[in-house]
């Protein structure tokens, strides 16, 4: 697979779309197919990687140029958020026609979130990680509205903090060991002094950890999730969190953190877990109950990648970004944008029964209800937690898994308890998505009941992550 | 530590202060840029050299102790983006503005709950 | 007293920073990569293999490339954002005070203000300046014929397309590096000399672009933020 064409493709739809003739069906197709090439290109390249591999952009060899790094663990990543991407394009089907607009910022932001990924260049996951921010601001409020615009100030501001924090990283990196080239960077890592090594790599972590939705840098996260609309929040916990966390246990490896470190980070993730899921149980409305469970999610996965179960953290993270993708948007199609509180949608399943299905499968997955995928990801989390002795917080993991588990049942509850007075009502799905949205939960239910296609690929990224050697000798050796 | 490094902490500094104190959007969006100056100088900060000359080859000759040309390319797309942002926090703000009649971030006026 | 705490707050990251700042090892400028590329020297070959006089526009241009890329992304994305904000908004703002003079003034003035930003631009990779700096001097010109009076107004179809154009060609002319070089964004036409009009193969090309683009892209911000259009 050559990455090249994972970011090039999508920057030059976007800028066609504004050259083309103004049609909406012909940008609704453009980006459709888009997204129907980069889904399987990646797909077809995940499975076609022998070693890790390093391209030089403009013929430069590392560290002299940027490169673009396609390994096992890259080309998984890539390939979730290509999934979840699709997912979203086609269950938007029904109420978004793309104008060119919103279009063109779709484009713009999977050609940089595929950069996020794909990017061995410290600076050039900056820029990337600012398309993808820019981007999303102005598709987060697809349906405006005054708490979506001042949630969306506020993420705003918090983004251009957070990216100041990681600029005076670069900078003070850049000093201290004159490369930015993360592979060789790891080589030099050693010229930072033990204590300002320490912050240099908390300051590059900021703007990935607010990606990444860990607390306490996720305290925008709620107002966005409860605010904007659910078809649209669908690409930060499907894509850009993923990204974030990609980019985080990709500096892990490289770059040599202290003990210390990784144990108040972990303290982090684990905060991050109860506090998400106990919230989450407090809240009525269902939009805000998911984002809260999907903060959760993500202090999981950071919390399993911490304490020695990162081949369950990743194929956990697969199933988490399937199942919060196939939710998000149930929900959209459930609610068609309106009231979202867990009364009102008492007998929705009977306005749309195929929603209410995909929904409950979704839920169940990350609620890790025997059967469906999220179960055999929390399973093999809890076995390696325990293989590696971390007692308490296998314990409270437990418990935030059976608080999950009593909110998600709550909320499928609902949909399918019987109302007569909302029977009816009205229908806002596409066919053609309800079909997209049903092969996604039975594939949810498929890999619960047979794990190994998907662990297979998890466990190969694992290997990817762990072999440092290989990837800087990729970057730095092979031209 | 040079002054140029020294200033660009400083404004750094003055950008956070005014994050903080302020609750008027504009007056915020002033401070993230003053903030964002503030980093783009310790950028250009980290080539400087003494007596450095500007990184252009004047041909035949080879040019003799430029400064580092490579945080001049990184604070020019530094700047750009900063650009960006502005100009899109500015529109927020204005639709903020037409929508609740008011500049103020704590004011909870106009909210449609 | 909240502003006491903001002060309080300020003043310990000034003082966190500073002695972070002084306790990272500063390494010196010919170790670090940046000297292979003020010798123009990163493949060993001996001959300079990028002609570029400024050495800054051949770090943004030929060794970072993607990083242009990028900030032209954003860019892009950051005006259609705001065209996207601004589109339902009906009401427009006018400047009352535009009188005789200013429209004069602007008439005269804006076209050498045009050339000088094509010339900064096409001289991007000899003088200190660029696709940026002279794309932006353009947009100038836009805000000055939009106080003056709207002479510009009904442009805004002909920069969007211009933005997607000369954004496309860009894609388009990385793309076709990787056709002929093997690298996406490879220098595939001939070097020349430095110091030379001609030379340094598609950076100046691309500055051209860049030029055009981010004037367009400009002028569409401040024709946007000051009133939506209803297309």
């Amino acid at each position: 697979m050559n990455p090249t064409f994972m970011i090039a493709i999508p920057l030059l739809t976007a800028f066609l779309l504004f050259v083309l003739p103004k049609r909406r069906w012909l940008n609704t197709l453009f980006i459709t197919l888009v997204a129907l090439f980069t889904s399987v290109y990646s797909i077809a390249g995940l499975f076609n990687i022998e070693k890790s591999m390093s391209f030089g952009m403009g013929g430069w060899p590392t560290p002299f140029g940027i490169n673009l790094v396609v390994d096992n663990l890259s080309a998984f990543f890539v390939m979730v958020t290509q999934l979840s991407f699709l997912l979203t394009i086609f269950a938007l089907f029904g109420w978004y026609r793309a104008e060119r607009y919103s279009g063109a910022l779709m484009m713009t932001f999977l050609a940089a979130v595929n950069g996020m990924i794909l990017t061995g260049d410290l600076f050039n996951l900056f820029v990337f990680m600012e398309i993808a921010s820019v981007s999303l601001f102005a598709l987060l409020n697809l349906r405006e509205s005054s708490g979506s615009l001042k949630a969306t100030f506020n993420y705003m501001v918090l983004n251009a903090l957070a990216s100041s924090v990681y600029l005076i990283g670069i900078a003070l990196v850049y000093r201290a060991t004159g490369t930015l080239n993360m592979a060789d960077l790891s080589q030099k890592w050693g010229v930072i002094s033990e204590a300002s090594a320490t912050t240099v790599f908390l300051m590059l972590l900021t703007p990935l950890l607010l990606k990444a939705e860990i607390f306490p840098l996720n305290l925008w996260a709620p107002r966005i999730y409860g605010r904007s609309s659910a078809g649209i929040t669908t690409l930060l916990a499907g894509m850009v969190a993923p990204a974030g966390f990609y980019a985080m246990i990709r500096l892990f490896s490289l770059l040599s953190s202290s003990g210390t470190t990784q144990n108040s980070l972990l303290i982090l993730a684990v905060l991050t877990m109860v506090i998400g899921e106990v919230v989450a149980l407090t809240r009525k409305s269902l939009r805000e109950m998911l984002g809260f469970s999907s903060v959760a999610g993500m202090g999981v996965l950071l919390m399993a990648a911490l304490s020695n179960a990162m081949e369950g953290a990743l194929f956990h993270l697969f199933n988490l970004a399937l199942a919060k993708v196939v939710m998000f948007l149930s929900v959209e199609l459930l609610t068609a944008g309106g009231r979202d509180d867990l009364e009102s949608l008492k007998g929705t399943y009977k306005r749309n029964p195929a929603m209410a299905f995909v929904f409950a499968s979704g839920a169940f997955s990350v609620a890790g209800l025997p059967l469906f995928a999220g179960f055999r990801s929390k399973l093999i989390i809890l076995s390696d937690m325990m293989k590696a002795e971390h007692y308490i917080i296998t314990a409270v993991f437990i418990f935030a898994s059976i608080v999950e588990f009593f909110y998600y049942t709550r909320a499928v509850q609902h949909i399918f308890s019987s109302n007569e007075e909302i029977a009816g009502g009205r229908q806002c799905s596409h066919p053609l998505s309800t079909l997209v949205l049903l092969a996604a939960a039975i594939f949810i239910i498929f890999t619960g009941i047979y794990p190994e296609s998907v662990m297979a690929l998890a466990e190969k990224a694992q290997m990817a992550l762990t072999d440092v050697g290989a990837y800087v000798a990729s970057v730095l050796g092979g031209m | 530590m040079n002054l140029y490094t020294f200033t660009s902490l400083l404004l750094i500094a003055i950008g956070v202060y005014g994050l903080l104190s302020q609750r008027h959007l504009f007056k915020m969006l002033v401070s993230l840029s003053v903030l964002e100056l503030g980093v783009n100088i310790l950028l250009v900060s980290i080539g400087y050299s003494k007596d450095g000359v500007a990184p252009i080859l004047t041909p035949p000759e080879q040019i003799i102790n430029p400064v580092d040309p490579l945080p001049q390319a990184l604070v020019l797309t530094a700047i750009v983006i900063g650009v960006g942002t502005t100009a899109l926090m500015s529109a927020i703000i204005v639709k903020i503005y037409k929508r609740t009649g008011t500049l103020d971030l704590s004011s909870n006026r106009g909210e449609d709950e | 007293m909240k502003k006491l705490l903001a002060l309080i707050i300020s003043l310990a990251l000034f003082i966190f920073l500073f002695q972070l700042v002084m306790e990272t090892p500063s390494k010196l400028l010919s170790e670090r990569v940046s000297s292979r590329y003020v010798q123009k020297n990163v493949l060993s070959s001996g001959e300079a293999e990028e002609t570029s006089a400024n050495l800054v526009t051949s770090v943004v241009l030929s060794y970072r490339g993607l990083d242009t890329l990028g900030e032209v992304t954003v860019l892009f994305a950051a005006a259609t954002g705001v065209a996207f904000f601004m589109k339902n908004v009906k009401e427009r703002l006018n400047f009352l005070f535009s009188s005789f003079i200013v429209q004069t003034g602007a008439r005269v003035v804006s076209p050498l203000l045009v050339t000088l930003g094509i010339y900064i631009f096409i001289h991007g990779h000899l003088t200190p300046g660029g696709g940026f700096q002279g794309g932006t001097t353009i947009a100038i010109t836009t805000l000055l014929l939009y106080v003056a009076g709207g002479l510009v107004e009904r442009k805004r179809t002909v920069f969007r397309t211009l933005e997607g154009l000369s954004g496309s060609v860009y894609v388009l002319i990385g793309l076709m590096g990787l056709a002929v070089g093997g690298a996406f964004l490879y220098n595939f036409l001939p070097l020349g000399k430095i110091g030379e009009l001609f030379s340094s193969g598609i950076v100046p090309v691309i500055y051209v672009l860049i030029g055009i683009k981010v004037g367009s892209e400009l002028s569409n911000l401040v024709l946007h933020t000051t009133g939506g259009d209803n297309s």
